[in-house]
C-alpha cells in the first residue's frame, strides 16, 4: 500500500478526532458555564456552520496549519473569558465569533484535502471514522472528566493532528502537502 | 427523535450518546457505500431504500418503547437495556442518515470533483434547516415533522423516482401527519401503562415537545392528574404531599414571610404549599412550557391563579442564579433528578456554592437527597457529601428513605434540635430524624463530591 496514502488516511482520521473534540468541548462549555437554554447549542452549531462554510470558500493554498492554530487558540480564549466571567449572556456574542473562526479550519481541510485521495469518497469516510472515535472520546470525558476535558480535550486533539501531519510533511514532496 | 427514544430508554445520556453515535456511524455507512451504488443501475434501490427510511422515522420513535419493554421483560434488566440499546443504534445507523450520506461524494465525483460547489451547498442547507428549526419548535413538534416530510417528498422527487412511489410516499406522509397525534397517544399511553400500570394511568391527557423534554399529561382518575417528563414521574398526588411539606412547608416555618426562590417548577406544589406565607416567589425554569402546563392542569395544588405575589423567570437555573441581584431568605431547589447533563449540573459544588451567594444573612437553601443514604445506590450520598462540602452550617431531616438536606447561610443562627423538632407538624412526625451536620458526615464518609468535571457520576449512579 502506497505509504503517503496510508499517512492521508490517518490524517483525515486524526483531523475528525480533533473537530470532534473540539465542537464537543464549545457545546459542553456553552452548557455548562454559560447558559444549558437550547439556544446556545442551536448558536454553537449555527456558527460553526457558518465558519465551515468560510473555510470551504478560501482559495488561498497553505493555511491549514495557522487556521487549526487559530481554531485551538480561539477556543482556549473563549475558555477562559467564560471563567473569568461565568454565565455572562454577553459572552455568547465573543464566543460566536470565536466558534466561526475554529469552524474555518474543518471547511478549510474538505476544500483542500480532497485532491490528496484517489476518490473524494475516502476523504469524507476516514474524516468521518475519526470524527465518531472523537464523540466516542469525548462525550464520556465531558461526564466523567469535564472539566479536564475542556482543559486539555481541544489541545491534545491539535497536537495528535500535527504531529501525524508533521510525519506526513516528512515523507511527502512539498507540493502535495495540503 | 432524541427526546423520544430516550423517554424510551429511560436514559437521556445514554440516548444521547446513542443517537450521535448512530447518527455519524450512518454518514460513513453511507459514504463507504457512494460509488458503490450507481444511480442509474439502482432506480429500485433509492425509492425502495427512502420508503423503508421513512418508515423507520415514522415509528422507530415510539417503538423505541416497545423495545426496551420487550427486551428488559425478556432478559434480565442490564441484558435488555444493552440489547435495546443495540437494536436501536443497528435501526437508525442503517435507516437513519446513511441513505443521503451517499449523494454528496457521488455528486462531487459526479461533476468534475467540484468539492467546494455541493459541499457548500449542503453546509448552506444545514444552516437553512438549523434556523428553521428553531422557529418551528416554537410552534409545534408537528410542524417540525411536517418540514422534515416536505424535505423528504422533495428528495424523492428531486431523485426522479417513479411517480408511483412518490404518490405512496406523499400518501403516507399525509396519513401519518394526520394521525400523528393518535399515534402518540395509544404508544404514550401504552409506556406509561407499562411503567406505572394499566390500573394507574386511565389517558393522556396533553403532550408538549421542547427543545428540553417530552412533557406529559395523564389522568390517573378521581380527578387527579401526573405530571411527567421525559418518561419519568415528576408529579403525582400522593408521595408528593410528603415531598412538598419537606421541601418547602417545614423550612418557611423558619421564616416570618419569607422571599422564596423556586429553581424549577414542574407542578408547582411547592409553590401551593406556602403561598399563605410568603411575601414573594421568583420561579425560575429554562422550559416555559413546564410551566404553562402546570398552570392549565396543576392549578389545585399550586393557587398561582389566586396568587399576585410570584414571577415566573424562564431561564437556566445556573444561569439566573449567577445573575440575579436578588437575595432570598428560601432557595428550593426543585428540579428534576440529575439524569441528564442538563440537570446535573445543578447539582454540582459549583453550582450549590453559587445558590449559596444569594441567600440572605438568614437565608436558606432546601433540597432533598431523592434517593436513601441506606441504599445500594450512591446518588443520595454523592449529593449529601457535595452538599456538605459548600454548607459548613446546615441540618436534615430523614422521613421514610428520604433525606431533606437544609442548607443555611452562614450568619444564619439555627434553633436547637429541640426546636427544630417541634417545628415539624406532620402526621408521621414521631418517624423524622433530624440529622446534625455531623450525623450526615458519618452516613456519607468517604462518597465522592460532585462538580462540573463528574457529573457522570450522579447521572448514571
Amino acid at each position: 500500500m502506497n505509504n503517503s496514502l496510508q499517512l492521508n488516511k490517518s490524517l483525515a482520521f486524526l483531523a475528525g478526532v480533533y473537530f470532534a473534540f473540539l465542537q464537543f468541548a464549545y457545546y459542553f462549555m456553552l452548557e455548562a458555564f454559560l447558559t444549558s437554554r437550547s439556544i446556545s447549542f442551536f448558536i454553537a452549531l449555527l456558527f460553526w456552520l457558518i465558519g465551515f462554510l468560510i473555510g470551504l470558500n478560501i482559495k488561498k493554498n497553505g493555511l491549514l496549519i495557522t487556521l487549526l492554530f487559530a481554531g485551538t487558540i480561539t477556543y482556549y480564549c473563549g475558555f477562559f473569558l467564560n471563567q473569568l466571567f461565568l454565565y455572562n449572556k454577553n459572552l455568547l456574542f465573543i464566543i460566536s465569533i470565536f466558534i466561526i473562526v475554529s469552524g474555518i479550519s474543518p471547511g478549510y481541510f474538505f476544500s483542500k484535502g480532497g485532491g490528496s485521495f484517489a476518490k473524494i469518497k475516502d476523504l469524507f469516510f476516514h474524516e468521518n471514522n475519526g470524527f465518531i472515535l472523537g464523540i466516542l472520546i469525548s462525550l464520556p470525558a465531558i461526564l466523567f472528566y469535564g472539566s479536564l476535558f475542556l482543559k486539555i480535550g481541544p489541545a491534545v486533539g491539535f497536537i495528535l493532528f500535527m504531529m501525524a501531519y508533521y510525519f506526513y510533511s516528512m515523507g511527502t514532496p512539498k507540493e502535495e502537502n495540503i | 427523535m432524541v427526546h423520544q427514544i430516550s423517554s424510551g430508554l429511560r436514559q437521556p445520556e445514554i440516548a444521547v450518546i446513542l443517537f450521535t453515535l448512530s447518527y455519524f456511524s450512518g454518514i460513513s455507512l453511507g459514504y463507504y457505500f457512494s460509488d458503490r451504488i450507481s444511480f442509474a443501475k439502482h432506480e429500485k434501490f433509492f425509492p425502495l431504500f427512502l420508503l423503508f427510511q421513512m418508515f423507520l422515522f415514522s415509528f422507530v420513535q415510539s417503538a423505541s418503547r416497545f423495545v426496551y419493554d420487550y427486551f428488559t421483560l425478556l432478559a434480565n434488566a442490564r441484558t435488555g437495556a444493552i440489547v435495546s440499546y443495540l437494536i436501536i443504534f443497528i435501526v437508525l445507523f442503517i435507516g437513519g442518515t446513511s441513505i443521503y450520506a451517499v449523494f454528496l461524494p457521488a455528486f462531487i465525483e459526479n461533476n468534475q470533483n467540484d468539492l467546494r460547489k455541493f459541499y457548500s451547498i449542503e453546509i448552506f442547507g444545514s444552516i437553512i434547516g438549523l434556523l428553521l428549526i428553531v422557529p418551528l419548535i416554537q410552534i409545534s413538534f408537528l410542524a417540525l415533522i411536517i418540514l422534515y416530510l416536505i424535505c423528504y417528498i422533495t428528495i424523492l422527487w428531486f431523485l426522479q423516482i417513479k411517480k408511483s412511489y412518490l404518490f405512496f410516499a406523499a400518501s403516507i406522509s399525509l396519513i401519518y401527519v394526520l394521525c400523528y397525534g393518535k399515534i402518540d397517544k395509544v404508544t404514550g399511553e401504552y409506556f406509561y401503562r407499562s411503567k406505572y400500570g394499566s390500573d394507574y394511568i386511565k389517558s393522556i391527557i396533553d403532550t408538549k415537545h421542547t427543545p428540553y423534554q417530552r412533557i406529559d399529561v395523564a389522568d390517573i382518575g378521581g380527578g387527579e392528574k401526573m405530571l411527567a417528563l421525559n418518561g419519568r414521574r415528576q408529579f403525582a398526588w400522593g408521595s408528593h404531599f410528603n415531598y412538598s411539606y419537606f421541601i418547602a412547608e417545614y423550612p418557611s416555618t423558619l421564616f416570618e414571610n419569607p422571599k422564596v426562590c423556586v429553581l424549577g417548577c414542574g407542578s408547582m406544589s411547592t409553590v401551593g404549599r406556602i403561598n399563605n406565607k410568603a411575601k414573594s416567589f421568583t420561579i425560575v425554569d429554562i422550559d416555559k412550557e413546564v410551566f404553562t402546563i402546570s398552570m392549565k392542569y396543576f392549578q389545585k395544588y399550586n393557587h398561582l391563579s389566586e396568587l399576585g405575589n410570584w414571577t415566573f423567570r424562564e431561564d437556566d437555573a445556573k444561569h439566573f442564579v449567577a445573575n440575579t441581584d436578588e437575595h432570598f431568605d428560601l432557595i428550593l431547589h426543585d428540579i428534576p433528578p440529575g439524569k441528564s447533563r442538563q440537570t446535573a449540573l445543578t447539582y454540582t459544588k459549583e453550582f450549590f456554592a453559587l445558590a449559596k451567594t444569594k441567600l440572605k444573612g438568614q437565608g436558606l437553601f432546601s433540597i432533598s437527597s431523592l434517593t436513601p443514604l441506606k441504599s445500594n445506590s450512591n446518588y443520595g450520598k454523592r449529593m449529601i457529601a457535595t452538599l456538605l462540602s459548600v454548607f459548613g452550617n446546615c441540618f436534615a431531616i430523614q422521613y421514610k428513605n428520604d433525606v431533606f438536606f437544609y442548607g443555611c447561610s452562614d450568619t444564619f443562627k439555627l434553633p436547637d434540635l429541640e426546636v427544630l423538632r417541634r417545628l415539624i407538624v406532620h402526621p408521621s412526625s414521631k418517624n423524622c430524624e433530624i440529622l446534625t451536620k455531623k450525623n450526615l458526615e458519618d452516613r456519607v464518609r468517604g462518597s465522592e463530591i460532585i462538580t462540573t468535571g463528574n457529573v457522570g457520576d450522579l447521572i448514571f449512579e
